[in-house]
Formats: C-alpha cells, sequence, structure tokens
C-alpha cells in the first residue's frame, strides 16, 4: 500500500512538472526544424540560415533535421504529425500543393500552423551552350513542330518544374505531351545531364542553374517571373521572350503541425519577421541568389488556396492527378 | 600565391579547427549510424561563423577521418562504421579471426592516407580536365556502370555464385521499396508514410552487419560471446612488406577510388565495391579472398579515401556534387563567396590552394591521430563482451535512429538483422544485398530515363562513344568465363 | 538454423510470385513502354527462378527441412537470442512515450544482467552510466532529437 502512494505521490509531481513547464515561456528547450529534403540543398541551406537566426533572436537552440525521402512526402508528414507543442516545427515547400492531386498523401496545406512565407525561386529555362536553340521562341517553335523530339528534365515526375515546363507549352498554345519529362534526382544531376547531352531542355530554378551557366556549359533562356533575375540580368522574362504570362516559382515556408498554441505563433511570427528583415539573412539569400519574399500567416493562407486550385487544374489536364 | 595560401593554412586558429574537426571526424566515422556524410552536414552550422579556410578545412578534415575511422570497428566487430567500409568488412573480420589485426589496421590507416594523398594530386594537378570528362556521363553511361558494380557481387561472393545471386536480388528488391524514381509511384509501401521513403540503406547495413553479428555472438554455444582478439599491438609491422608487395594494388586502388569518386553519381561507397573486385579479379591468388587475406583490403581502403578527393573534381569545377559530401559543400562554398565554377580557379585562387593544402595536411595528420584512435578503440576489446554487446546494440538504436530521426530506423535494423541472420546461416553471403541496395536505384533510374530518352529504344545503350565502350566491356566480362570454357574444351 | 535449401527456395518462388502479382496494379507510365513494375518483376522472377534451382538441389541433398542450432535447445541460450529482437522491439514501441533516458538504460540493464546471468545492481550502473554518455554524445554533441521523457523534462 505504502508503495503504491507513493507512486500515486511521484505521478502527480511529474504531473505539476510537466503542466508547469506547458506554461512556461515557449521556448524553454531546444526546438526541431524538420527539412523534408536532404543536407545541402537549397530548402536546408535556407532552413538552416534561419534556425541561427532564430536561435540569436529567441535565445534556445533550433535544431535543424533532415527528414527526406518519399519526394518530400516523409518529412511533410513528420511536421504535420507532430506534437503541437511549438518544439517542433518545419520548412514546407511547394511540394505540399502537388503531392496531394498526385495521391501520395492526404496531407495539404489546411495541416499546418502556418506561420510565414520567406523565399521563392522563378522558374528558368535553360539549354545547352552549343544547343541550336538560342531563344525561348525556338525552342517553343521546335517542340511544336517535332513532337517527341525534344525531352525536358529538372525534377521527379510532376515536380514543380514539371509543372513549370507543361505550363509553359500550355501558354503557347503546344500540347504539354510534346515535350516528354525524363524524371530526375532533383536539378543538380538534371543540368548534369544537360551538360552531358542527355537531355535538351531544363527548367529549374537560376540558383539550382547557376554554376553550369557560369561554367558555360549552358545559357539560360528565360525566367518565369515578371522581373529579371538580378544574377543574370541578360536573360529575359518569358513574357519578353515569348509574350507568354506563365510564371511559377518554387517557394519556402515556416509552419509547424494544425493547432499550435496562439501564443507560440505570435511569437514565432514575430521573431521570424525579424529574421527575415535582418541584414544576416539578405546578404546569406542574396549570396545564394534565392529570391526573398515575405508573407505572413494570412497572406500565406490566402496564396496556398489560390496556388493550390491552380496546380490541382494543371495537374489534372496533364494526367499527373489521380 | 603558395605563400599566402599557406599562410591562410598555418594560422593557429585553422590549425586548431584541422585538429578539433579531425577528432570529431574520427569519432563520428567509428561509430556505425554515423556517416561523414553527417559529419559534414553537423558541422555546417559551425562554419557559418567561420572564414572560408577553416570552415571547407573542417569539413576536409572530418570527412577523411570518419572514412578511415569507419575501418576501426569493421576490423574490431564485423561492424562497418561508414557504408564506405561494408565492401571490406568481410574479409577485414576474417583477418582479425586469423589473428591478424594489427596488420588489417595498420593497412587501413596506411593506405588511406596513401589513397587520400594521391587522390589530393589528382585532385589539384588534374580537376578540370577530369571534370570534362565526368560531366559527358548521362543516364546510358551510368547504367552500364552500375550493371558492371553488380557484376561485382559474383566475384564477392565467396561460396555458391546461386546464393551470392540470390543475395543480390534481395538487395536489389529491397531498393525498390518505395516511391519509384521516374514514375512517382509508391511500390510495396502498404500505405506506411514511412516506407514511402524507401528502406534507408544505412540502418539497413547497420542492421545486416551488426544487428546480426550481435544476434550470432549471444547465442553462441561454444564461445559465448567472444571476440576475437583481445589487445592491439604493433599496427605498423608488416606494412612494408605488404607495401613492396602490393603497391600495384595501391595504386589502382587509388586511380579507380578517384575516378568513381569523380563521377557525379558515385561515390566512395561504390569507389570501395568496385575496387575490391577488381582486385579479386586480376589477384594471382583469388582463392584467398573470403579468408582475411590483406590484398583486396588494400585496393578498397585506398580507393574510399581517394574517391574523397575525387568527389571533389566536378563540385569544384561545376558545382556539381561528386558525391553526399561535396552536395553539402557546394552549399557551403557558395555560402563562403568561393562560387564553384571554372572561375573559382581565378577569382578565389588563395583560398583554393590553400583547401588543397589542408587537403594535404588532412591526410598526413591522419597517420598520428588515426594510430590514436586505433589506441583508444583498443580499450573496447578489454570490456567484458556480456557488457559490450548490449551497448554496441545501442550505439546501432541510435544511429538508425539518427539517419531520419525516427523510430522506423530502428525497425529497419531489426527485420534486416533477423533476415541478414537467417541468410548468414544457411550460406547467404550478405555483401551481395548491400550492393544490390547501393545500386538498385542507380540501375534502375538510369535505364528508365534512357528509355524515355530514347523513346524505348534498347540500342541507344550503344550510340554513344563511352557507354558503348562501358557497354561492350560488361558484356565481355560476363561471357569470358564462358568463352574461356568453349576455348578450353578444343 | 539451417533450413533445407528446398524450404528457402519454395519461399523464394512463392515471394517472387506474389511480387510478379502485385506489380501487375501498377500503373503504366503515359507514353512509355516501360513502367514502374518492370525492375520489381524482373527481380523477382529471377528470385522465383533461383528459388526453382534451389528446391531441385535441396530435395536431391535430402537434409532434413529444419535444424537448429546448439542455442535453441538451452533455455539460456535461447533467451539470450529472443534477447536482442526483443530489446529492438520495446525500444521502438516504448521510446517515445519513455523518453531515450528510461529507454535506454532499461533495456541496456536488462540486456546485461541477462548476458552476466545476474550481478543487478552492478549492471544497472553500468546501464545508467553507459546510457548517459550516449545521450550526452548523441543529443548535445551531434544534435540528434533523441525521444524526451519525463526525465529529459525533469533535467531541462
Amino acid at each position: 500500500m505504502q508503495r503504491r502512494h507513493l507512486l500515486g505521490v511521484a505521478g502527480a509531481v511529474f504531473g505539476l512538472l510537466a503542466a508547469g513547464s506547458a506554461q512556461a515561456a515557449w521556448p524553454e528547450r531546444p526546438v526541431t526544424v524538420i527539412v523534408p529534403w536532404g543536407a545541402g540543398g537549397g530548402t536546408d541551406a535556407t532552413a538552416r540560415i534561419i534556425a541561427s537566426l532564430l536561435e540569436k533572436e529567441l535565445g534556445k537552440p533550433f535544431n535543424v533535421v533532415n527528414r527526406t525521402g518519399g519526394s518530400g512526402v516523409v518529412g511533410h508528414s513528420a511536421i504535420a504529425t507532430a506534437a503541437p507543442d511549438g518544439y517542433t516545427l518545419g520548412m514546407i515547400t511547394v511540394e505540399i500543393n502537388m503531392m496531394h492531386w498526385q495521391g501520395l498523401t492526404p496531407l495539404t496545406y489546411k495541416d499546418y500552423t502556418l506561420i510565414a512565407q520567406v523565399n521563392a525561386d522563378p522558374a528558368a529555362l535553360q539549354v545547352r551552350t552549343d544547343s541550336p536553340y538560342k531563344s525561348a521562341k525556338e525552342v517553343l517553335a521546335a517542340a511544336k513542330a517535332n513532337p517527341g523530339k525534344l525531352k525536358a528534365s529538372g525534377t521527379g515526375q510532376g515536380g514543380i518544374w514539371h509543372l513549370a515546363l507543361a505550363g509553359m507549352l500550355q501558354s503557347a498554345g503546344i500540347p504539354p505531351a510534346n515535350v516528354p519529362w525524363v524524371p530526375s534526382q532533383g536539378a543538380a544531376p538534371a543540368m548534369q545531364d544537360l551538360a552531358a547531352g542527355g537531355v535538351d531542355i531544363v527548367t529549374c530554378s537560376i540558383p539550382e542553374a547557376r554554376a553550369m551557366i557560369e561554367a558555360k556549359k549552358a545559357v539560360g533562356l528565360a525566367v518565369m517571373d515578371s522581373v529579371r533575375n538580378p544574377i543574370f540580368p541578360d536573360v529575359p522574362t518569358l513574357k519578353e521572350a515569348t509574350g507568354s504570362d506563365w510564371s511559377t516559382a518554387a517557394w519556402r515556408g515556416i509552419a509547424g503541425p494544425k493547432g499550435l498554441p496562439a501564443e507560440v505563433q505570435q511569437k514565432l511570427g514575430a521573431a521570424l519577421k525579424k529574421v527575415y528583415d535582418s541584414a544576416e539573412y539578405k546578404k546569406f539569400m542574396a549570396d545564394r541568389g534565392f529570391g526573398v519574399v515575405w508573407k505572413d500567416a494570412k497572406d500565406f493562407d490566402a496564396f496556398l488556396a489560390k496556388s493550390d486550385a491552380d496546380f490541382g487544374a494543371l495537374m489534372k489536364q496533364l494526367g499527373l492527378a489521380k | 600565391m603558395l605563400t599566402t595560401a599557406f599562410g591562410l593554412v598555418f594560422d593557429p586558429y585553422v590549425l586548431a579547427v584541422i585538429v578539433g574537426s579531425a577528432a570529431f571526424g574520427l569519432f563520428v566515422g567509428a561509430i556505425p549510424g554515423l556517416t561523414a556524410t553527417m559529419a559534414t552536414a553537423l558541422l555546417v552550422p559551425v562554419t557559418f561563423f567561420m572564414d572560408p579556410v577553416p570552415a571547407i578545412a573542417a569539413i576536409v578534415t572530418a570527412t577523411a577521418m570518419a572514412i578511415f575511422a569507419g575501418d576501426i570497428p569493421a576490423a574490431l566487430l564485423r561492424l562497418p562504421g561508414t557504408p564506405a567500409s561494408a565492401a571490406y568488412v568481410d574479409e577485414s573480420y576474417a583477418m582479425t579471426r586469423k589473428g591478424q589485426l594489427e596488420l588489417n589496421l595498420g593497412v587501413n590507416l596506411v593506405f588511406s592516407v596513401v589513397g587520400g594523398l594521391i587522390g589530393t594530386v589528382v585532385l589539384v594537378t588534374a580537376a578540370p580536365a577530369l571534370a570534362e570528362v565526368a560531366l559527358n556521363f548521362s543516364s546510358f553511361e551510368y547504367f552500364w556502370l552500375a550493371l558492371l558494380g553488380l557484376t561485382c557481387a559474383v566475384f564477392i561472393s565467396p561460396s555458391s555464385p546461386l546464393k551470392g545471386v540470390i543475395s543480390l536480388l534481395i538487395g536489389l528488391g529491397i531498393a525498390s521499396i518505395g516511391i519509384d524514381v521516374t514514375a512517382g509511384h509508391p511500390r510495396f509501401t502498404f500505405g506506411s508514410v514511412e516506407m514511402m521513403g524507401g528502406v534507408s540503406f544505412i540502418p539497413a547495413m547497420i542492421g545486416m552487419f551488426a544487428v546480426s553479428e550481435v544476434m550470432r555472438s549471444v547465442c553462441d554455444a561454444d564461445a559465448p560471446l567472444k571476440l576475437a582478439q583481445e589487445r592491439i599491438g604493433n599496427v605498423f609491422r608488416g606494412i612494408g612488406a605488404v607495401t613492396r608487395r602490393y603497391w600495384k594494388n595501391v595504386l589502382r586502388g587509388s586511380v579507380i577510388g578517384t575516378a568513381i569518386g569523380a563521377l557525379p553519381g558515385a561515390g566512395a561507397d561504390i569507389a570501395a565495391w568496385i575496387s575490391f573486385a577488381v582486385s579479386k579479379k586480376f589477384s594471382k591468388e583469388p582463392e584467398k579472398f573470403g579468408t582475411g587475406h590483406i590484398e583486396g583490403i588494400v585496393d578498397a581502403t585506398s580507393a574510399n579515401n581517394s574517391a574523397l578527393s575525387g568527389a571533389w573534381i566536378p563540385a569544384l569545377v561545376f558545382g556539381i556534387p561528386g558525391d553526399s559530401i561535396t552536395a553539402v559543400v557546394i552549399g557551403v562554398l557558395y555560402m563562403k563567396g568561393m562560387n564553384p565554377g571554372p572561375t573559382v580557379f581565378m577569382q578565389a585562387a588563395d583560398q583554393l590552394y590553400a583547401v588543397f593544402i589542408v587537403f594535404f595536411l588532412a591526410n598526413l595528420l591522419m597517420l598520428p591521430l588515426g594510430l590514436a584512435a586505433i589506441r583508444l578503440s583498443g580499450q573496447i576489446l578489454r570490456a567484458p563482451r556480456t557488457v559490450l554487446m548490449p551497448i554496441i546494440l545501442m550505439f546501432c538504436i541510435v544511429g538508425a535512429f539518427a539517419i531520419n530521426n525516427t523510430v522506423f530506423g530502428v525497425g529497419i535494423i531489426l527485420v534486416m538483422g533477423i533476415l541478414a541472420w537467417v541468410m548468414e546461416e544457411n550460406g547467404f553471403p550478405v555483401a551481395p544485398a548491400i550492393l544490390g541496395m547501393v545500386l538498385g536505384e542507380l540501375l534502375e533510374g538510369s535505364f528508365m530515363t534512357s528509355m524515355i530518352k530514347a523513346d524505348g529504344d534498347l540500342l541507344a545503350f550503344f550510340h554513344r562513344p563511352i557507354a558503348a565502350v562501358l557497354g561492350v566491356a560488361t558484356i565481355a566480362l560476363w561471357l569470358s568465363p564462358l568463352l574461356l570454357r568453349l576455348l578450353r574444351k578444343r | 538454423m539451417r533450413l533445407n535449401d528446398a524450404v528457402i527456395g519454395l519461399v523464394l518462388i512463392v515471394v517472387g510470385l506474389l511480387v510478379i502479382w502485385h506489380t501487375r496494379s501498377f500503373p503504366a507510365m503515359p507514353g512509355q513502354k516501360y513502367g514502374p513494375d518492370l525492375f520489381p518483376s524482373l527481380i523477382a522472377a529471377g528470385l522465383a527462378f533461383g528459388g526453382v534451382i534451389l528446391v531441385a538441389s535441396g530435395l536431391r541433398a535430402r537434409a532434413p527441412f529444419v535444424q537448429m542450432g546448439a542455442w535453441a535447445r538451452s533455455p539460456l541460450l535461447l533467451l539470450n537470442f529472443l534477447s536482442v529482437p526483443a530489446a529492438l522491439l520495446f525500444y521502438i514501441l516504448c521510446s517515445d512515450a519513455l523518453g531515450f533516458l528510461l529507454a535506454a538504460p532499461l533495456v541496456l540493464a536488462v540486456l546485461i544482467a541477462l548476458y552476466r546471468r545476474g550481478r543487478v545492481v552492478s549492471s544497472v550502473a553500468i546501464a545508467i552510466v553507459a546510457a548517459l554518455l550516449i545521450q550526452q554524445a548523441f543529443s548535445r554533441l551531434l544534435l540528434v532529437p533523441l525521444p524526451r521523457g519525463v526525465i529529459e523534462n525533469l533535467i531541462g
């Protein structure tokens, strides 16, 4: 009996301690930031700079953890299914608006507590330096004239850069199936395959194509954005090059599992805004060539709702949606 | 310019960073489940606040040490510390059982250093030219390379070729679990999100080697919980003789290692497999392989360290990672303003030469520090096995967890451990299964994407010049036993 | 545990056929000759074929179908053998709820005491020290987010 009492008391003490810790000001212990993509990539780099600046801002370690695999499904699921206590956050990426259309996961952006969007990298069109096509217009003309001849790559089947290509073709009145997609493990291997002569076109973001362009192995023909990219100011926008209004970008944002306490949302949102406005963040992103975009939770939500619907429509037309 | 570079390296702070990251790399490499890639990723936040040279120096040193250190638990416990040691773990442990632990560790250390140095020389002298060649590899070439790699399974299975091939197929089958590389269709996942990510290779390797070994050793009725050897003596005895006998192997291993490292689709682990198989194929005494024979280890241990330097070739010249380590490194290079590309040789020449000096320094430093690590790890041999085995199991658990920070990794080591235990009890070698897992995705991915590019024309595998050479070589290799037999009959 | 080759061969044939049957449900790639079912079904066919050869050789060898090792006849060694998968299973199921600093010492203490056949007090002490060292190395130095539980929350 005695022993059982003791256990009861101990349990009560633990309970109190646990309750007490929940009420203390967040964050009072290290926070985990889940990245659904591998170490060394753009998402990883962005998450790491933000984590280190948040750590400075909030005084507790923000540890970046890579949860890779399954084309992003595994990591995105891990963020959504973590305990909503503010100690597990994550960097969600554009794929969250695409994976559920492909039937890979039931998860959508609605399964997260959105904090803010911090980056967007527009798609761009690259060819080999010795390619016969010298402009985006010529690429489109060739795609129209010879269905199936040009092969394109940049990411996996149904990934964001696949959609970028399909959307571009469609906006010019060319059936997207005219340019078969060669799936790759990412933009870097695709750019290498471009240089090796394995594919004819790569659609990916400017920072991903940068090294190969600077090495004179590839040339950028157009940026699928409303403005030119500061790294390569000579590369025209798609509208300048072909008249098409199509634009798309890969974006990254910070989010937590659904049901994050209001206090955490508010404190994290404010700290993240400070981080975003800091000179360190701006310089880091500029050095890597990453675009910076800020959307707070409300704008982020509105943007995601629209982009989700757009992607759904496009993927259905492409036969990528289930 | 060189004096500036030397000044950048021989600075007390930089030297301190190098020694510190060397110790870190040795620790990470020696623990199964923690890989050189992970060491790099963990160093990234630390390097945020460093100048370019110490930042890169930290990564170069830690990874070189980690790849060597992976050999230590492989020799002591049949437990590869990093995937790059998996190719020769059985050979290595067989040597330990024969009482040749010292020679084995000495060879691992000395020829890791030599391999690293040769790889570095190639990196410094021929990077731009080699990168041009590596860049010409498309999916067609990688397909043949993967097939060549699979051929190694036959060479590395000691006993029954049939059981070796079945083991290889089991590995390939496991590699096909998860979202498939081309169509994005989830295969054999049975609705589990974790399975969509596939069976991570590193927990699988921990399970197949370490957990199965723990299982075997705790239920061994004859010698319960006994390790092969209790103390480590002078590891440098006999090195001279090995060098005189096998210096060609060292060169061959280093060259193969550097070349494979420089290919963007293959790294230190594949380099070790291929050079080990090449060693057996061209050995004068291939029958000794599998019985604890040093020859293949000489090749492979040189190869995996030279591959590390080789991987920097495309990374520096084109910003294309040569392996998973340089994938992280490229990010750090950008962060430090040393943007990869041909221009880095002009724009950041001082810093680049400083990095090259660090490569040499790190590899030379491996000799004393690696020796210290061997001595230190020798202590664990004195721990009672009854205590050691549970602790090894706990390291396996934590290491498998750390790969993706999920207990799913622990589940993988459990299933793979039991699978490997059953396989080995029945004479199926485990190494080919590991090889299948290493190469499965490359093989399928390169075949499928090649077929999309060629509109399903199989002959496209011979259209490009490098692909044609590789293809003919592979097929010749397969047919050679058959042809030889036919010739002999006549 | 030595199984007759015929038994293993039979398992391989069954697994191979099951996989081939399952891959038929995989979708084809639009406009492509080869789809995601190609490699798995080739591999499965290879396994089944290998299985057939094993069955043939196994039946010829006339070995017993199952031959257990010496450990299976000694209850203590059997316990040793089962302890490894049991420990892993326990960790998988309970580490999240207990936290590393409760689950790991528990696993270690039971295994060490089992293998040493007693000496419980010193085994528990070793287990606690080892778990603490591992926890410090992995979560402090290597920043691995080991599962947190009651003890972690107490010591902060």
